[in-house]
């Protein structure tokens, strides 16, 4: 290991005079340090295969199209919320709730934590990092 | 433009900010996804799904540091979700196929490639990020999440497999 970091030009656990004093009196560390250093010269004379292939049109394109339509996060929270407003409802009318307050406030709560999960604060004043700077500037 | 410009202006919705930094990665991502995938057409669709999940997830971007080691930890979970994938699909014939040798290459580099494609992912991209890319133990452990002593014995393992593979070209070559 300390060989192979100094062929590396890595410090290591072992000076450089250690190594050298081992790989003095030790054969197998120095048949490996010379297969090594082969293996070494093989790999620098190895480049990367470049691809020149431009693949922003493609990327643009999916990045548009995923920005055009609502995640599958954002579907499944409205589809849940309709679900759920339509069993509300139905349930008002099979059972007669009486309660007219609650039959208003429920399905508005959960319109809000919808809103909530899929927008953010549906009451918020959203200010943009680009506005604040605008702010300051001005 | 520099690229925390890009990605701040890709955080106020334009789009056409992010075309900055894929027009100055793709051909470093190119080139790293087709060293761990073991072929053009994977590292085409991984690159490009990589880019994807990079704009998705720009607000975790810390801006501060720089954006390819960022994404290119993005890219490593595709190539490696790739690779799985293809294991079985794929025979390593294929992938040696794949890396036809260039008029220019000698038969030794095209050796040396066919043999970094025939070794598991985990090794190859060790060998490749040291080698080809000359980052050394300490970015390697950083930008991997691993330990430096981990660095050094995957380093040493991966080379022992390389060079076992190189012993053997007659059947590399088939």
């Amino acid at each position: 290991m300390a060989a192979m970091a100094r062929l590396d030009g890595e410090a290591a656990a072992l000076t450089p005079e250690q190594v050298d004093a081992h790989l003095a009196v030790c054969d197998a560390c120095r048949d490996a340090v010379a297969s090594l250093t082969t293996l070494q010269t093989q790999l620098d004379g190895v480049d990367y295969e470049h691809l020149d292939t431009d693949l922003w049109p493609e990327v643009q394109r999916r990045v548009a199209q995923g920005m055009s339509r609502p995640g599958v996060r954002e579907s499944r929270a409205i589809i849940g919320l309709a679900i759920v407003l339509g069993a509300w409802r139905l349930a008002q009318l099979l059972a007669g709730l009486p309660a007219p307050v609650i039959n208003s406030l429920v399905p508005l709560v959960l319109i809000v934590v919808v809103l909530r999960q899929v927008i953010g604060d549906p009451f918020g004043i959203r200010v943009t990092p680009h506005q604040l700077q605008q702010e300051g500037t001005s | 433009m520099q690229d925390v410009d890009a990605v701040r202006r890709c955080r106020q919705g334009e789009v056409e900010a992010f075309g900055h930094l894929v027009h100055k990665y793709q051909r470093r991502a190119l080139a790293h996804a087709r060293a761990l995938t073991g072929n053009a057409a994977d590292a085409a669709d991984v690159t490009q799904n990589a880019f994807l999940d990079a704009f998705r997830h720009l607000d975790r971007f810390d801006e501060t540091r720089e954006f390819y080691p960022w994404f290119y930890v993005l890219l490593r979970n595709r190539c490696f979700k790739q690779s799985a994938r293809s294991k079985n699909a794929t025979s390593t014939s294929d992938v040696v196929e794949a890396a036809e040798p260039t008029a220019s290459s000698p038969e030794e580099m095209y050796d040396v490639r066919k043999a970094l494609d025939r070794l598991d992912i985990a090794d190859r991209e060790i060998i490749v990020l040291k080698h080809l890319d000359g980052w050394t133990y300490d970015e390697l452990a950083e930008r991997l999440e691993i330990p430096r002593g981990t660095v050094m014995s995957r380093l040493f393992h991966a080379r022992q497999r390389l060079k076992l593979l190189l012993s053997e070209p007659q059947r590399a070559r088939r």
